[in-house]
């Protein structure tokens, strides 16, 4: 079943300076094309924040975060190259965390299939002793990392305030680029993930994506 | 391995087709998922952020800046059916060639021909051997109704610099003379 909407983000935490991360400084590095930077539509562009959009991703730098995010599958590549670009030119930016995010809006079929979803994933009979009609609110799990970076992968379940008897799965593949409170002050580690693991992250995020469903929709 | 020879004609569908297309439209859906994101995060940090995480956003502030404001939901959305990585292995005038590894859909690699007509004007100076694009088929939905479409992105990498052409080459003397010391 093909989500209604999905997306996929990039987000850094660390320390940037938004002001750099203007439209056609990319263009001058030949990560953008000119007449994307051309056709932006910039919300704000300051040294504390930098807020843009493209046709196929937005961006969204503050001085502790760096975020792209796109709602195009065929541009999921496009967005890693763009922040492996970025990153290779500042590769002396103090880093934090590394997270690769998946989210989907997908629907089903009626309004009984979608609360029996919610009943799967928690389920109802203990609640009833100590609330009035429970309801599964929103879901959060965390499992381990298959490989051996340092991280943690985070799934969350909700309804979704977009789909009519929708479902949100927001994945959080996050890899733990430094110990607190230090700095990773080398996007080496950045480069290595986005460069190697990228296509693994997309297909576990699917995989978890598919599994989800399959308890919705028992196929 | 058997490979498959393939020549596209431009009526498959265009990267201009698609440009054509206002595609300024989806940013409504960059901010809807964002603000899903915005309207479920909870608890946080004195830094604003959840638990150290890297959870794509940090709840509304004050700061007014940092909020991203309300659009509706979508009006375009991709569907791939068919989706590859490309890397050019021969260019004339008028088209290149690429061998095709699938990333979605099909799991044959194939060799297929494209008209340099169909690349953007901006990335036709890309096209040269070895160049990695990516290339997706598949059904734009759009309120008006599905069409059938194609598009084609080549990978860009930064310009390289003087001072990391010298950076790259300083490293390679050394690294010469660690392994002529072994």
């Amino acid at each position: 079943m093909s989500p209604e909407i999905q997306s996929l983000s990039i987000v850094l935490r660390g320390q940037f300076s938004p002001l750099i991360f203007q439209p056609y400084w990319l263009v001058t590095e030949n990560l953008l094309r000119k007449k994307e930077a051309d056709a932006v539509e910039v919300e704000i562009i300051h040294p504390t924040a930098t807020v843009y959009s493209s046709d196929w991703f937005q961006l969204k730098v503050l001085n502790d975060r760096f975020q792209i995010i796109t709602t195009q599958p065929p541009y999921n590549e496009a967005l890693r190259d763009l922040v492996l670009g970025i990153f290779s030119l500042l590769d002396n930016t103090p880093l934090k965390a590394l997270g690769i995010n998946q989210a989907f809006h997908f629907s089903l079929e009626s309004e009984e299939v979608w609360h029996s979803l919610g009943h799967r994933l928690v389920p109802k009979e203990d609640w009833n002793d100590i609330l009035n009609n429970p309801g599964t609110l929103s879901l959060n799990v965390q499992g381990e990392r298959p490989d051996s970076y340092n991280g943690y992968y985070r799934v969350k379940v909700e309804p979704s305030s977009q789909v009519k008897n929708g479902v949100y799965i927001e994945i959080n593949d996050h890899y733990q680029l430094s110990e607190e409170p230090n700095y990773n002050t080398d996007t080496k580690l950045v480069i290595e993930i986005l460069s190697t693991n990228m296509e693994n992250s997309l297909k576990n995020g699917q995989k978890i994506y598919n599994k989800i469903v399959e308890i919705g929709t028992g196929q | 391995m058997k490979l498959e020879t393939v020549t596209l004609e431009p009526s498959i569908g265009s990267l201009s087709e698609i440009e054509d297309i206002n595609l300024v439209n989806n940013i409504p859906h960059l901010t809807s998922i964002v603000n899903q994101m915005i309207l479920q995060n909870g608890n946080t940090t004195k830094e604003g952020s959840i638990n150290g995480g890297s959870e794509s956003l940090q709840p509304i502030t004050n700061e007014w800046y940092k909020n991203i404001p309300s659009l509706p939901i979508p009006r375009v959305f991709f569907r791939i059916i068919y989706k590859s990585r490309g890397i050019v292995i021969d260019v004339t005038d008028i088209t290149f060639t690429a061998r095709l590894t699938p990333l979605q859909g099909d799991d044959s690699e194939k060799v297929a021909e494209f008209f340099i007509e169909e690349i953007d004007p901006e990335d036709r100076s890309l096209i040269v051997n070895g160049a990695v694009f990516y290339w997706s088929i598949g059904y734009l939905d759009k309120p008006s109704g599905r069409i059938r479409a194609s598009i084609l992105r080549f990978r860009r990498f930064p310009s390289w610099t003087k001072h990391s052409l010298d950076t790259a080459v300083r490293r390679a003397k050394e690294l010469k003379e660690l392994l002529d010391d072994e």
